[in-house]
């Protein structure tokens, strides 16, 4: 076995350098094909069939550090410096680009347009898509009470739904889809999601191509979606934050802060050894076993690689959505360290499912224009001034004065006054 | 790439790379800019720590700043915080829904101002029958129904933590005591007031951290400690890292940049005739 894992390794090497010489080549002649609007071709699946022979690795652990073998390399790797490409060709090269972008974007927008959406009550069985949001910081809120919230803010940086893939095709054509495609709640379609735009000279044609067929520009990150028939969205279609509501509860998916190589006081919480009367043993894990059984039980807990799993953590309210900026505030915190990329979805559980809301997804046709009022009212800060923004209605806004109490507002002892000597009421 | 020109490879004396020794190869004198005479602050970083990036490269994020830094001015638009610093006497009165009068006022010393944006925080310290007593308040809290400064100064140390180890005198401060009004335009006070701590233990040992408002605390400890420490300075290295101002602090350019924001929110807000309060403000450069 781990020799045929090197032997799948050399190939892969082999390949990737056997790509290299033709990669500029192939990037060119894909742009112009997609362009032309002429089929594509389809090199790096060629020289997978080259290579014949299964590559197998074993995949799906704890976390997995290696891209997945059988696919296409993503990344283009030119030393755009070396080749050399004269002043013309990039300003060329540039203008394509441009011109890609724009028709992919009116496209999306055309899109969105066309779609069917409509407010509409969600059923059980129904899943919705979800976004791929990057989290950007935390902050606190307070409520109007005066308690504070610390949010998460999560930045839904230019959604386009990549692919939609029927569960008979998915099932034939991967292992996941024979999983996931027909599952217990039914038959389930892959809607791949991408965010943020990147420039499309750092990537492989093969990577390209996709996007090229859904009609977007080229993305930074893929995240996929299981999603029932009933709330499919369109493919190229642009998703927007206000896919989901103020005092809704959303699920975030991601991978965990790296550590790396840590302790088992760090990794496991253990609590160490003493300070005092203990040498250079003050950090280790103590004792891994008894002395009959010679041998350590699997799944003991010791040193070893912290983080960077893929974690779920659903139930997160979401406060406030800020749509100028395309900005979601969620009260608490989700898995990640700063700028990780993150899978957000409805929340699944029962009582905080989305009951009602935008099917399949949001789009601009559902806006509604707030009308002016004539006079403005004295005192409130004119709408010009502030984002758009929509607020959960017990978050206190930073807008309205400070937070003064009434008597009605004061805790309720929970039990009898002590104080004061216990008299039995009497029934009238 | 810079390439000097040959006269001055020529002038080059061979050590070249020390700074203090040849002011002509060392940074030029600051200049006063055209952008700092139109109403920006130099103490800036000092008045309006909360305004700063996080010292954490990491969660640094212009968006986030933005929608953070506009939360904060609209708070102020509502609530008047003046300028205040560590060693600056505060009185805070904030609401509270369990007492009677529904609102409660602390007056103390102010001994720390930590982290930036919505999460700055500051702690404030008095000795309330004959206890120490502190109160860290979150400034951006809404609850908080007004701050005032009763006496502006500054100390000695950027961290008054050790007044919790030093004698109670020194944190006593009266609840009714009267504002001490700052005349304008004259630069903030510096109290030189050196205190004596308590006898050891301590909760930190204050001796080898490198304190100015402390007094002389190696001859105050025990011999058993002098016998058992070393009289070193923990962090005395830290003094020959060059860049640590960079790396943790704001740069002038961001400074600059976050001060004209504030000038935008404000002049906006005026002229939209809601309210003539100032935010961008600092007692020692006051016209």
């Amino acid at each position: 076995m781990p020799g045929s894992k090197n032997k799948s390794r050399g190939t892969l090497r082999r390949k990737i350098s056997e790509k290299c010489k033709f990669s500029l080549f192939e990037m060119f002649r894909s742009l112009v094909t997609s362009v032309t609007n002429s089929p594509a071709c389809e090199f790096a699946g060629r020289i997978l069939s080259a290579n014949g022979g299964h590559i197998t690795q074993h995949r799906g652990r704890r976390r997995t550090l290696t891209p997945v073998p059988w696919l296409p390399p993503v990344n283009e790797h030119v030393p755009k410096s070396s080749v050399g490409i004269s002043k013309v060709t990039k300003t060329l090269l540039e203008t394509v680009i441009e011109k890609e972008n724009q028709v992919a974007s009116t496209f999306a927008n055309q899109a969105s347009h066309q779609a069917a959406t409509s407010i509409a009550d969600i059923p059980a069985s129904s899943r919705r898509v979800g976004l791929v949001v990057r989290k950007i910081g935390m902050l606190p809120q307070w409520t109007k009470e005066g308690g504070r919230i610390l949010c998460t803010i999560l930045e839904v940086d230019e959604n386009h739904v990549v692919g939609v893939t029927s569960p008979d095709s998915w099932y034939k054509a991967s292992a996941i889809g024979k999983r996931k495609a027909f599952n217990r709640h039914g038959p389930m379609w892959k809607v791949t999601v991408g965010a943020t735009n990147e420039d499309p000279t750092n990537y492989t044609s093969a990577y390209r191509k996709k996007f090229t067929r859904a009609g977007v520009p080229v993305k930074e990150t893929l995240g996929c979606f299981l999603v029932t028939e009933d709330a499919l969205p369109l493919l190229g279609q642009p998703l927007d934050a206000r896919h989901f509501e103020v005092g809704q509860y959303v699920t975030a998916t991601g991978k965990t802060i790296d550590w790396g190589f840590q302790g088992g006081m760090h990794r496991w919480g253990m609590r160490g050894q003493p300070t005092r009367r203990t040498t250079k043993s003050h950090r280790r894990i103590g004792s891994v076993g008894s002395v009959g059984d010679a041998r350590i039980w699997p799944g003991k807990r010791m040193p070893g690689h912290m983080g960077y799993e893929w974690r779920t953590v659903s139930g997160l309210e979401i406060v406030r959505i800020n749509i100028d900026k395309q900005v979601i505030y969620v009260k608490g915190s989700v898995p990640g360290d700063m700028g990780e990329k993150l899978l957000l979805k409805d929340c699944l559980q029962e009582e905080k499912r989305l009951k009602s809301g935008p099917m399949p997804t949001w789009t601009p046709s559902l806006e509604t224009i707030e009308e002016e009022p004539e006079s403005p009212e004295e005192g409130v800060v004119p709408k010009n001034l502030l984002f758009k923004e929509t607020f959960s209605p017990k978050l206190f806004r930073f807008t309205s004065p400070s937070i003064v109490y009434t008597d009605a507002d004061a805790k309720k002892a929970a039990g009898r006054d002590k104080t004061k000597a216990k008299i039995a009421k009497v029934k009238k | 790439m810079f390439r000097p020109a040959a006269r001055e490879v020529v002038k080059l004396p061979t050590r070249f790379f020390s700074c203090k020794s040849e002011p002509t190869r060392a940074a030029p004198a600051k200049k006063s800019t055209r952008k700092e005479l139109a109403g920006l602050i130099p103490a800036f970083p000092e008045i309006y720590p909360d305004f700063l990036q996080s010292p954490v490269w990491n969660r640094r994020n212009a968006l986030k700043e933005e929608l953070e830094r506009q939360d904060m001015l609209e708070r102020r638009m509502n609530i008047d915080i003046p300028e205040f610093y560590v060693g600056s006497i505060v009185a805070v009165t904030s609401s509270d829904r369990n007492l009677g009068s529904k609102e409660h006022r602390f007056v103390g010393i102010c001994i720390r101002r930590e982290k930036e944006g919505l999460l700055h925080q500051f702690t404030l310290r008095n000795t309330i029958e004959n206890i120490g007593v502190e109160v860290m308040y979150d400034l951006y809290n809404p609850t908080i129904k007004k701050i005032e400064t009763l006496k502006l100064e500054k100390r000695l140390d950027s961290d008054l933590t050790y007044l919790v180890d030093a004698l109670p005198e020194y944190s006593t401060f009266d609840f009714h005591m009267e504002p001490q009004a700052h005349p304008a335009g004259t630069p903030i006070p510096v109290n030189e007031v050196k205190v004596k701590l308590k006898n050891p233990p301590w909760t930190r040992r204050w001796e080898i951290l490198s304190y100015r408002g402390i007094e002389d605390t190696w001859t105050q400890a025990t011999p058993w400690f002098k016998r058992k420490l070393h009289k070193t300075l923990v962090n005395d290295y830290e003094k020959y890292d060059l860049i640590a101002n960079y790396r943790t602090g704001s740069t002038k350019e961001q400074e600059v940049f976050v001060q004209e924001q504030m000038q935008k929110f404000e002049k906006e807000r005026h002229a939209a005739g809601l309210t003539r309060r100032r935010i961008l403000k600092s007692a020692a450069s006051h016209k």
